[in-house]
């Protein structure tokens, strides 16, 4: 189905509150015509000095159009954002639904950056898309079509006129500016995208800029880069003040021309002077549906384009979600990778190169090695968010790939090395780990990670709001809720990447410890830097470059003095500064 | 609200933009009530004169004129306004930047002024709204319905007085309104930005859902908690909308009014049709303005919001550059064998928190080299920063041969005093903007010289642009090791005669651990250099090393003395020795 398309089927399912408020659209806009006709036919007939009688009805309509104008547009607004937030909510399920299968795998480009950006803008073009581009364009068809009847009722060229003048500016010369500033409306955006980019740069790289002393140099840079974007900026707004003067022109002419054709009519008596003064006033109130379509062009270009992006996310023949999920893998009791291989779609670079080992209950594996030797990949392939690229890995002897992804990450305690702390307060973010855990277990857990100073330092305890929004953790303190959330999981197998980056030594030391005695008969896959775990391990592996270069316990690894009793030597070498 | 006056002295100081922009904006506005005057003739001489088109031709050619006119400054308005947004953009972006340079580094440690700074920088954009469309707007609304009144009044007292009168309700009700709004939304606000933010909340968590075996339920609420989103939101926008309401109210109501109020005098014939048809058609153009200002307030006050942040870093006290009286050029200083002492140097982040030095007094004699070990938070990285004058000491002082180094700028102190931190900052860029940075001192022969001192020889050669390669597109272009040894090679070409070391404390590839201490090595032939040691090698090539413990330099000399004779020393190192 074309995006658009998809777009419309949404807006089909509302569609009675779309009808209710396209009507008091229709109805301000009308209402507004009718109080400048109705005045203009007052202020024409009275100069006629009929008897008061015969204004009566138009005085009245005078003052219902005023009053009902104002009152059809509130409403009017507020129906149409009614619409929108229902699409607002209906897309973002939709896209949740279409996501989660694959996700986070298919949040991120494959060179790691972040699409959330871009989705989250995405969404927001096309949340407006009612209000700014279906709206406008279906009130001002019917508002031209109204008028343009009205008027020629009186006399038909004055009719054609006002229609091919409507026409004209409403829709020809929207699509034209657009045509006409796509290309500059596009590098700026493009311009200010870097600079915002290098500004950043500019603020995090500030030590090194003081250090060599350039600072001159980056702000000349930086005049360079803001005139050329002021350049394009100036060339938009001159595209721009071209567009609302030729808009201007239009509607006048559009005006000059219904006159100037009236006035023999008017002459020769075909229609009477209060209709000249009604028809014009009309024609001006009319033109009133135009302004908006200039900003609905722009704005249908854009959703074309970011619905296009967002449907195709979570496509159907995704490999996650097409597969027949057949068998459970509870309880598990083996997982064996054999000669896996991965590397992202279309890529000829191997991020792991045949590997192959088996986890197992009471096994306790450590995975070290440079960043970037793949170990990471490792475990999103461990977790199912991603399936190998050849080899297979198996649990309970069955590929991962005809079992319920869910099932198998039910297996895991998995703490990973950004875990996301959600915008709710300490008790929500815990109990995600164990929905209905009493308060007593959620204490005990947060004390057994180390966090119970923490937790008696804020505000409302467990009722502390935390997050994004709420108050600021640091990223010591994240790592250790994510502890909090492993204890509260209990499950058989523990898998741990980086567990200590952000905890200085001894609370590293003492977290590991708490760790290692809760762990007794789990099975156990850590990814770490710091060697002062390797003793207690069963296996170690280094990978270099995606592949296994050494491995075997700690004491078989020394003693063939390869490139682990190296790195072994080193940590050692390392001052203890804590 | 000091923050208005301020934006508005921008506007006046960029020259004869901001007149131009609101003469431009009158004169179309003018012109808009001239034509209507001109329209209400021929309408009057067709209708009640018999008048022919021949007859009104010359004026229907006048209103093609004005249109014309309208249409030109019109178009001048935004280019004029767009000019002004640009110009007072770029002005204060500008600012900012040096402003940011004068604070230096050591201000952006600071998490929180981090992201002040950051939002300030970035939020300059949200400046074009205010000053290409806000601010012009706010004056016309004061001067354009003035001049209507001005032509009104003499035309028909009565609707002169219901302008008059009505114009007062518009503002009167947007601030109550206004309020009624601010306290409503802040009633809801935390309902508001927690249903606002959840969808988000949520996939930026959905890894962590995912694990958790959550990630199902969550989604199937999202919908749930996008309904209650806008339940609560149409409860506020019900509120909101009651602005236009009345705007659109006064207004209209006031055209019946008026209709109805000069027709019926039309009826009795003590007003002519001309001048009332006239006014009928620029009753609608008294309220415009202030209509279409209300319509900008939005961006206007996002404006307002984006430059006090702006003005929040612009106002920040600054670090006083003490200068004493200049001597002798400080290159000629360290280019014979000189000494760097370091007097009683004392220094607190803040008043609560311990001293990070504590009277270190040291001497640093060129040609050798000194390692710097300590505990973390012993004052290692203080100490550098204050000889680097990223800090200025609360109390000491430094002397290069006997003359206090503020005799010198900190600009020509940091082309003297090389530093290489831990993880040096790669710029997005080519690889020749990542050893130049935008200096154009630097000849082929120099920067090839550099990379051969870094061992980057042979990978630049290898690579497909040379060294207009990107450095960090992809991610993996570069290892670890090569991009320190970038920086290493940035750091060669400026010839520093004293450098100042971090040593990388993470874990590099034994091969690539070497080739990065053979770079060091030849880095270091011929100059000073003092290395925060993290690694007993490093302690174990340095001439002398100066031992620091809570801020007190606690002992100075060479390894082997010290071990030999300073227990806490010899206990620092042996804890390090012991692995697990």
């Amino acid at each position: 189905m074309k995006p658009l398309t998809r777009l419309l089927a949404i807006f089909k399912l509302f569609t009675g509150e779309i009808l209710l408020s396209l009507l008091l659209g229709i109805a301000a806009v009308a209402a507004g015509i009718g109080l400048l006709g109705s005045s203009a036919f007052i202020i024409a007939s009275a100069a006629l000095h009929p008897s008061i009688a015969t204004l009566q009805v138009a005085i009245v309509g005078v003052r219902f159009f005023g009053i009902s104008r104002g009152v059809f547009r509130y409403l009017e607004r507020l129906v149409s954002h009614s619409v929108n937030l229902r699409v607002v909510s209906r897309l973002r399920l939709d896209f949740m639904r279409r996501v989660e299968p694959g996700a986070p795998a298919n949040l991120v480009t494959r060179q790691g950056g972040d699409l959330l950006q871009s989705v989250m803008g995405d969404l927001q073009v096309l949340e407006n898309f009612y209000v700014r581009v279906i709206s406008p364009v279906v009130v001002a068809l019917v508002i031209v079509v109204g008028t343009s009847l009205f008027i020629g009722s009186f006399a038909l060229e004055l009719g054609v006129i006002l229609f091919s003048g409507m026409l004209v500016s409403g829709f020809l010369q929207p699509v034209v500016a657009l045509l006409v500033t796509r290309r500059a409306s596009e590098s700026l955006s493009r311009a200010n995208a870097e600079i915002s980019a290098d500004l950043v740069e500019f603020l995090q790289g500030l030590e090194d800029i003081h250090a060599t002393n350039t600072q001159r140099e980056f702000i000349q840079r930086f005049q360079g880069e803001f005139n050329k974007a002021g350049r394009q900026q100036d060339r938009l707004a001159a595209l721009g003040g071209l567009n609302s003067g030729v808009s201007l022109l239009l509607t006048n002419l559009t005006l000059l021309l219904i006159i100037y054709a009236a006035i023999p009519l008017v002459n020769a008596g075909t229609i009477s002077g209060v209709t000249l003064a009604v028809i014009s006033l009309v024609t001006l109130a009319s033109f009133e549906v135009i302004t908006p379509l200039n900003p609905a062009a722009q704005n249908f270009n854009a959703s074309r384009a970011a619905a296009h992006r967002l449907f195709s996310f979570g496509k159907v023949d995704d490999p996650l979600t097409s597969i027949q999920k057949l068998t459970p893998a509870t309880p598990l009791s083996s997982i064996r990778f054999e000669h896996v291989s991965f590397s992202f779609e279309g890529s000829e670079e191997l991020l792991l190169e045949n590997i192959n080992f088996t986890l197992q209950p009471k096994r306790k594996i450590a995975l070290v090695g440079a960043s970037g030797a793949g170990k990471t990949s490792l475990l999103d392939l461990l977790v199912v968010f991603k399936y190998p690229s050849s080899g297979n890995i198996q649990m309970n002897g069955v590929d991962t790939r005809n079992i319920d992804p869910d099932g198998i990450r039910s297996n895991f305690s998995v703490l990973s090395q950004k875990p996301h702390i959600f915008n709710e307060d300490v008790r929500q973010n815990l109990l995600l780990a164990k929905p209905g855990a009493t308060d007593e277990e959620l204490v005990a857990a947060i004390s057994q990670a180390g966090l119970s100073n923490w937790l008696s330092s804020l505000p409302e305890k467990l009722d502390t709001w935390i997050g994004e929004r709420g108050i600021k953790m640091s990223g010591g303190e994240r790592q250790r809720l994510a502890f909090a959330r492993l204890y509260l999981q209990d499950r058989p197998y523990i898998l741990l990447d980086e567990p200590t980056t952000s905890l200085d030594q001894v609370t590293a030391g003492e977290v590991m410890t708490n760790l290692f005695d809760w762990t007794e008969g789990k099975g156990m896959l850590i990814i770490t830097h710091d060697l002062r775990w390797m003793p207690d391990m069963d296996e170690i592996m280094l990978l270099e470059k995606g592949r296994i270069i050494e491995r075997g316990s700690l004491s078989v690894l020394l003693n063939r003095g390869g490139e682990f009793a190296r790195m072994y030597q080193d940590e050692k070498d390392r001052l203890r500064e804590e | 609200m000091s923050i208005q006056p301020r934006l508005f002295r921008e506007a006046r100081v960029s020259g004869w933009l901001f007149p131009l922009a609101v003469l431009s904006a009158f004169l179309a506005g003018g012109l808009a009530i001239y034509q209507s005057h001109v329209l209400s003739r021929v309408i009057s001489d067709v209708f009640l004169d018999a008048g022919t088109l021949a007859q009104v031709k010359p004026l229907l050619m006048v209103i093609l004129l004005v249109v014309l006119g309208r249409a030109i400054f019109t178009f001048m308005n935004e280019v004029v306004t767009g000019r002004l947004a640009v110009s007072v953009k770029t002005k204060l972006r500008l600012q900012l930047l040096e402003k940011i340079d004068r604070l230096g580094p050591e201000y952006l440690k600071n998490e929180s002024t981090a992201e002040l700074t950051t939002t300030a920088l970035l939020g300059v954009d949200a400046l074009d709204a205010y000053f290409a469309q806000y601010l012009p707007q706010v004056l016309i609304a004061a001067v354009l319905p003035l001049t209507i009144l001005a032509v009104v009044f003499p035309l028909d007292l009565v609707t002169g007085v219901v302008f008059l009168l009505t114009a007062p309700l518009i503002p009167l009700f947007m601030v109550l309104i206004g309020k009624a709004v601010e306290t409503l939304t802040g009633k809801q606000w935390k309902a508001l930005t927690r249903l606002g933010n959840y969808f988000l909340d949520t996939l930026q968590g959905i890894a962590t859902l995912k694990l958790l075996g959550r990630s199902k339920e969550r989604v199937g609420e999202v919908g749930q908690v996008s309904d209650r989103y806008r339940e609560t939101t149409l409860n506020v926008l019900r509120v909101t909308f009651l602005t236009a309401l009345v705007l659109e109210l006064v207004a209209t109501l006031s055209t019946a009014v008026v209709a109805v109020e000069i027709g019926l005098r039309l009826l009795y014939a003590r007003i002519e049709f001309q001048q009332a048809f006239f006014i009928l058609l620029i009753a609608p153009d008294f309220y415009l303005p202030m209509r279409n200002l209300s319509a900008r307030y939005h961006a206007g006050m996002s404006g307002v919001t984006a430059a006090e942040k702006i003005y929040q870093v612009l106002d920040l006290p600054e670090p006083q550059e003490i200068t004493v009286r200049k001597t002798h050029k400080l290159v000629d200083q360290f280019n014979r064998p000189f000494c760097l002492t370091l007097k009683d140097l004392t220094h607190t982040y803040g008043a609560e928190q311990p001293n990070a030095l504590q009277g270190i007094s040291l001497d640093i004699q060129s040609g050798r080299r000194y390692a710097l070990v300590g505990k973390s938070g012993a004052g290692k990285s203080t100490l550098a920063r204050v000889i680097l004058r990223f800090i200025e000491p609360q109390d000491g002082q430094i002397l290069l041969n006997g003359v206090d180094i503020h005799a010198w700028s900190r600009e020509d102190w940091c082309s003297c005093v090389g530093w290489l931190p831990q993880s040096p900052h790669l710029f997005n860029d080519t690889l020749w903007f990542n050893l130049t940075l935008g200096e154009s001192r630097f000849t082929d022969e120099e920067v090839n010289l550099a990379l051969a001192t870094a061992g980057l020889r042979e990978m630049v050669n290898g690579l497909p642009h040379g060294l207009q390669t990107p450095l960090l597109e992809g991610g993996s272009r570069f290892s670890g090791g090569e991009l320190q040894r970038v920086a290493l090679a940035r750091l060669y070409l400026r010839d520093p005669k004293l450098i100042i070391l971090d040593e990388p404390t993470q874990h590099l590839d034994p091969s690539l651990q070497q080739t990065l201490e053979d770079s060091l090595e030849r880095l270091s032939i011929g100059r000073t250099s003092l290395t925060i040691a993290h690694r007993l090698t490093t302690v174990l090539k340095a001439d002398e090393v100066i031992f620091l413990q809570n801020g007190h330099l606690v002992a100075q000399g060479s390894h082997a003395d010290l071990f030999a004779s300073f227990q806490p020393y010899r206990e620092f190192m042996r804890s390090s020795g012991e692995g697990t």
